[in-house]
């Protein structure tokens, strides 16, 4: 790329993030409350209709993750890679199923978290600050990995300048300080805004590239041709895996709590219904763009643009390299931008949801006396150290190892199933076996990961079965349920009760509540 | 409500069926030269959108889904 290209897809990229970050502060202005209190610092004051949840769903869900690493494992690994996305349908599918339930109950007993629901469902302590902090420590290796996307984007449009790895530092520096500042004065809101421009970048960005590199291989039937078979399709012993690895992101999906966040934002349960459907629509140029790692082997320019990384982590510039030698510079830079700030946007969304669980489920349950806006400057600041934290784990722990950070990140938050999904339908399970089984499932799926990467460099989150490899996360979410069900039944109930009596003392709202509007319902 | 409970579920068999487990690994047919097994994905992408949409119809304001 020559200097006077170089120049214009860099001056697209900044001016670009210059609108980002206007949109990102204006957003306290936008359908305004009182940022004052959390739960309108955090879920937009509930005032989301069908479009901005759509958007909203979108830029929280389809993330850098997404863009950039779904394609590179299908680079590598062909067809087999697709799960990445051919699970997208059933995501929004299976949320359809508890999301709008739990929406209207948060709505009625205002939750701003899932573990506010565990905590009125079942009262006392124990229960409740265990699933907050599951869900904050799942979502550092998942912040982490939205920062290795913004890295590629950065290290593939600096690629060749002199300085590029500080320059690199610097500006993730730079944009997380920005991020920290908005996501501070404007909560959800300013999330909000800056995922509308973050989803029409992105698409803007997927559709040219996609357009671009299929007509210069001159349609599938040629770009194919001559592959290695594993791109047509996936070797058959695979398949468990295949599937395994797609259930556990389904199920595991609703239970992040920056997509519980996102869902509570919603103004009503048909606007939150008409965004979900819509979002699998979001999915086809996602996955348009991820068969781009096939086609990419027959773009020459691309090969050797990919050839400056080393091949072990060269895939996740499969789509940065077509973006910069296929498209027009400010195109190039304008698509670079999108990918960018579809880091920023969930990761800002992520740590939102990370203060929400310290103030209102861990530190206020020790200090039940912090006032309304001492809860939510928690919040806010807490959003901002965490989002610094995650940056520190980036910069110490090498990128290779983050996509599996995910999928174990995955692994543990998929536990808490019982307790959120399960229990909203039943009463029959009870605390102390949700919490031991919960406890032990994590424990064992995280032996699990260490011994099937022989405890060394971790690289795989299947485990070989005498039925194929499977996806830990649902092997130890069957365990789960399986104590969690014994458990429940051998309890006697005396000790329950015991149990439930000394929790309304120490809560603020009373469980049997939460059993009353079970009954009503 | 049992009426939308039954079109829920209707809608999460399909849905599930068709993608859960792959048995749509298989190259023929093509459909502008690409394989069955990433056409199918794309088109039940469509076919999902209309299916969850025509539920969110059903369901209006209620809440209380259940499958």
């Amino acid at each position: 790329m020559d200097a006077t290209s170089f120049t214009e897809m860099t001056s697209v990229f900044v001016v670009l993030f210059a609108v980002f970050v206007v949109l990102g502060f204006y957003g306290a202005r936008f359908r305004k409350g009182n940022l004052d209190q959390l739960w309108d610092w955090a879920l937009a004051g509930r005032k989301l209709g069908a479009i901005l949840t759509f958007f909203l769903q979108g830029a929280d869900w389809y993330t850098a993750y997404s863009i950039l690493a779904i394609p590179s494992s299908v680079y590598i690994a062909g067809a087999y890679g697709f799960f990445g996305v051919a699970y997208q349908a059933m995501v929004f599918t299976f949320a359809m199923i508890f999301v709008p339930k739990l929406w209207q109950r948060a709505k009625e007993r205002g939750y701003v978290t899932a573990s506010d629901f565990v905590k009125d469902k079942f009262g006392g302590r124990a229960l409740p600050v265990f699933i907050a902090l599951i869900g904050i420590f799942a979502l550092i290796p998942y912040i982490a990995l939205q920062i290795t996307g913004l890295q590629a984007v950065l290290a593939s449009m600096l690629l060749g300048t002199v300085t590029s790895a500080q320059v690199e530092e610097i500006s993730l520096v730079i944009a997380f300080l920005i991020l920290a500042g908005f996501t501070y004065t404007s909560g959800l809101r300013g999330a909000t805004l800056g995922a509308v421009m973050k989803d029409i970048l992105v698409w803007i960005a997927l559709i040219s590239v996609i357009v671009v590199t299929i007509s210069a291989v001159g349609g599938f039937s040629n770009g194919m041709q001559g592959l290695p078979s594993k791109y047509f399709t996936m070797n058959p012993s695979l398949a468990a895996a295949f599937s395994t690895s797609m259930l556990g992101v389904v199920v595991s999906a609703y239970l992040w709590p920056h997509n519980v966040n996102a869902a509570f934002g919603a103004q009503s349960a048909k606007k939150l219904r008409t965004g979900f459907s819509l979002a699998v629509l979001y999915a086809i140029p996602l996955a348009l763009g991820d068969m781009l790692g096939i086609l990419v082997n027959k773009v020459p320019a691309a090969v050797n643009f990919l050839a400056n990384f080393p091949a072990a982590s060269r895939g996740i510039y499969v789509i940065p390299s077509l973006v910069i030698t296929q498209l027009p510079p400010w195109l190039a830079g304008l698509s670079l931008l999108g990918i960018f700030i579809g880091g920023l946007v969930p990761a800002a969304v992520m740590a939102i949801a990370q203060g929400n669980l310290i103030a209102r489920n861990v530190i206020k349950e020790f200090r039940p006396n912090i006032s309304e806006k001492g809860e939510a400057t928690i919040a806010k600041w807490a959003s901002a150290i965490f989002k610094f934290v995650a940056l520190a784990v980036v910069f110490t722990i090498p990128a290779t190892y983050a996509l599996q950070f995910y999928l174990v990140g995955a692994i543990i938050i998929i536990q808490i199933l019982p307790a959120v999904f399960l229990s909203l339908y039943t009463d029959w399970f009870k605390k102390e076996a949700i919490f031991t089984g919960t406890a032990i499932s994590i424990i064992a799926g995280l032996y699990m990961v260490l011994q099937a990467n022989h405890f060394g460099k971790i690289t795989t989150t299947l485990y070989p079965t005498p039925l194929g490899s499977m996806y830990i996360g649902i092997i130890v979410l069957a365990l789960n349920l399986v104590i969690t069900s014994v458990l429940s039944a051998v309890i006697p109930r005396k000790t329950v009760q015991v149990q439930v009596q000394a929790g309304i003392s120490t809560a603020p709202s009373d469980p049997s509540q939460g059993k009353d509007a079970e009954r009503r319902q | 409500m049992a009426n939308k409970s039954a079109l829920l579920a209707a809608v999460v068999i399909i849905v599930f069926a068709a993608y859960l487990w792959p048995w749509y690994n298989f190259v023929e047919p093509t459909l502008l030269g690409i394989p069955f097994f990433y056409w199918w994905v794309l088109l039940m992408y469509v076919i999902t959108t209309i299916l969850l949409l025509v539920y969110t119809q059903a369901a209006g304001e209620e809440t209380e889904a259940k499958v």
